[in-house]
């Protein structure tokens, strides 16, 4: 009876902290960089995210892309951070969820993707990389492969016209294997372009703006704390903290800003035409 | 008087130039021990730098190869932040791209630098060049040194103290015992010496004077005798001029006696001066003086010729006067006489001999011979005993010394040497 009733109380005690687990918010964010410099990134977040909410937020970064998209749409965390690719897959597949804003980096709500090279390298167009040695970042990344590949796409060279191609999971790897040689051309977001450009590299092609990263609440927000999320988002850039916080996850953000799902279908689009050739996104 | 502060202080002098030779060689042992020493830790510290350096090189080569250069990135970057020491690493793909270049903001002033390829089979990925700073390992090395610096210093304090104290208590108390003892032994000969000299003076001037003084009555004596033997001849009769004959005669040879005595006595007064004499020379003079007072004897004489020797002319004719002299006399009775003059060489110094084949003498009262008033041969032949003691005298005045050789009816040789400097009286 006693072994009973000590195996009762046990449970209890699991549920209860299980129950104080839950009173903290997360913070979910896609695997674009290495876990610990999106760690460095967003803590600062978090932290400023905490102090505004009065509880905290905790991050937690996907082991890939769809999971990190299935974790939103599961509601397994409260926020996420999504890239624009992902966002669009993501309402494709769990329909609305309420957005809370989108990034703005310089004057603009949105961001171009960067085809470049070696800056000593002799190519100077998309057409001279048939036959070249290609560097994609991960397959569920907007402007480290699908924005790029839909730009190849529109210059007639496709994948299969490259010597090689490879996903070299993020930007920064993407800049660096270039740099390094051992690819002749890749695609990066501009941010992370414009950080490497001076250490050699020359740009042979830019997207079309692309609409920026956004954030977007879980389900189990009441609509209270999605109002009062947004809010504190929109603020950011008014205060020290929050603007710093932000220009943590990538330099050169400068605010975020409203969004709406009408700002993702330029995009949208592309994604559909990529798909209608077989890439999956 | 105490002289054992001087020997104190040269000691300690001595002492003192020891310990700092040895100072200075175990300063030099010490400083290259630790020069080894810090050779030996520079070359495993740069060992281990290396190997950790290869290390990172190892662990770069997996996301090398997934072109995870951002990794690579972070993977250098963190080892440089995680270094204790001051760090630079330079990351170099092989086309020249710096992938990475980090350092931990501290200051380097003792580098070390290693370089590592990151290879896999035939294929170079990377090539990783550090440079780290050992401030603290030279730190540790100038600490070693200063420590052995100052251990041999204070090994080498203990050590001169200790063979101070040893030296004190082992030789140089007793060494400067001995030196007292014998300083002691020292002064108390030198003052028997001069009481021994005065009292030679003293004893030599009571001679001179007794002597001289002895003369007048004895000529009293003998000339008052003279007198009556003439004055009285007639009033004495033969028994009574018999004994006034008898005592003139003991008057004169008193008369004698005296002046050997006091010629005995001038010789320890007499101020020598050495001049260069021919003795040849004056070998023949005295046996052309023997000669004339026997011409009738018939002696073979043999005079080495050219023998040259510094000493007093005064004294040295009283030598062949004497020496010569008793061979003519002790070869008297002997049929085919003969005398000899030479020299020879003895021990690297020149011996003088006077060799005659007369009636010699017993060896066994050769400490006799030249004492005075010692005679070996009584009545048998004239004279008084005093002649060899003058000459002994007057060699050991010259610094030199005599001794004889003899066996009785084979003769007689009597060796001298006059010295390279005269003896003090």
């Amino acid at each position: 009876m006693k072994i009973l009733i000590r195996y009762f109380a046990f449970i209890c005690g699991t549920l209860c902290l299980a129950g104080l687990a839950h009173a903290e918010l997360v913070l979910g964010v896609h695997p674009f960089k290495p876990a610990t410099r999106l760690t460095e990134a967003f803590s600062p977040l978090t932290r400023y995210l905490s102090e505004k909410l009065g509880e905290p937020v905790v991050l937690r970064i996907a082991r890939d892309y769809q999971t990190h998209i299935d974790s939103v749409g599961n509601n397994e965390v409260d926020i996420a951070y999504m890239g624009p690719a992902s966002y669009v897959k993501f309402r494709e597949q769990y329909g609305e969820y309420p957005l809370l804003a989108r990034q703005k980096i310089g004057e603009k709500p949105v961001f171009h993707c960067k085809i470049f090279v070696r800056a000593d390298s002799p190519l100077h167009t998309l057409t001279e990389l048939a036959g070249k040695r290609f560097a994609f970042g991960e397959t569920h990344s907007t402007m480290s492969h699908l924005v790029p590949r839909y730009m190849l796409n529109q210059a007639g060279i496709t994948v299969d016209r490259f010597a090689s191609y490879t996903f070299v999971g993020d930007h920064v790897n993407v800049a660096l294997g270039v740099l390094a040689g051992d690819f002749d051309a890749g695609a990066v977001k501009e941010d992370v372009y414009y950080k490497y450009k001076d250490r050699g590299l020359r740009e042979i092609a830019t997207s079309e703006p692309v609409s920026d990263h956004v954030f977007v609440a879980s389900h189990k927000l009441s609509a209270n704390q999605v109002h009062k999320l947004r809010e504190i988002m929109l603020q950011m850039n008014k205060n020290p903290k929050g603007l710093a916080a932000l220009q943590a996850i990538t330099s050169g953000v400068t605010a975020l800003v409203p969004v709406q799902d009408s700002d993702y279908d330029s995009l949208r689009m592309v994604l559909k035409k990529m798909k209608d050739m077989g890439v999956s996104y | 008087m105490s002289i054992q502060p001087d020997h104190r202080s040269a000691n300690q002098r001595a002492l003192l130039a020891f310990v700092i030779v040895l100072a200075l060689l175990v300063s030099a042992t010490s400083l290259a021990v630790s020069s080894l020493q810090g050779k030996y830790l520079r070359n495993e510290a740069r060992a281990q730098f290396q190997t950790e350096l290869a290390l990172l090189g190892e662990l770069a080569v997996e996301p090398l190869l997934r072109n995870d250069y951002a990794a690579v990135e972070g993977l250098v970057q963190t080892w440089v932040k995680r270094s204790v020491n001051p760090l630079q690493i330079t990351a170099v793909t092989p086309n020249g791209f710096v992938l990475v270049a980090a350092q931990n903001g501290k200051p380097i002033s003792h580098a070390i630098e290693a370089e590592q390829s990151v290879v896999l089979g035939e294929r170079k990925l990377l090539v990783l060049h550090a440079v780290a700073d050992v401030s603290s390992l030279e730190d540790s090395i100038s600490s070693i040194q200063h420590s052995a610096s100052l251990i041999a210093a204070a090994l080498v304090l203990l050590l001169g103290w200790a063979l101070w104290s040893v030296l004190q208590r082992t030789a140089i108390r007793p060494l400067e015992a001995e030196i007292q003892d014998r300083m002691q032994q020292e002064r108390e000969l030198q003052r028997r010496t001069v009481e021994l000299e005065t009292a030679i003076k003293e004893l030599d001037a009571f001679s001179y004077s007794v002597s001289h003084d002895l003369r007048a009555p004895l000529r009293a004596i003998d000339g008052y005798c003279h007198i009556l033997s003439q004055d009285y001849a007639t009033a004495l009769d033969a028994t009574a001029q018999q004994y006034l004959v008898r005592t003139r005669s003991a008057a004169q040879r008193m008369g004698l006696l005296i002046d050997d005595l006091l010629g005995l006595a001038r010789m320890t007064q007499h101020e020598l001066s050495l001049a260069d004499m021919d003795l040849s020379a004056l070998a023949h003079e005295s046996i052309g003086r023997l000669s004339q007072s026997e011409p009738e004897r018939q002696v073979a004489i043999s005079v080495a010729e050219g023998v040259i020797a510094r000493a007093d002319p005064a004294l040295v004719g009283i030598i062949f006067d004497n020496l010569l002299g008793n061979a003519w006399k002790y070869t008297a009775q002997t049929p085919g006489a003969a005398i000899e003059f030479g020299r020879q060489e003895h021990n690297g110094e020149t011996v003088f001999f006077v060799r005659d084949n007369g009636v010699g003498f017993d060896m066994q009262f050769v400490h006799k011979l030249f004492q005075p008033f010692q005679r070996l041969h009584g009545a048998d032949f004239p004279g008084n005993g005093i002649g060899l003691a003058m000459v002994q005298r007057i060699i050991q005045r010259h610094g030199g010394t005599v001794w004889a050789e003899g066996q009785p009816g084979k003769g007689a040789t009597f060796y001298f040497t006059l010295g390279a400097r005269p003896a003090q009286s």
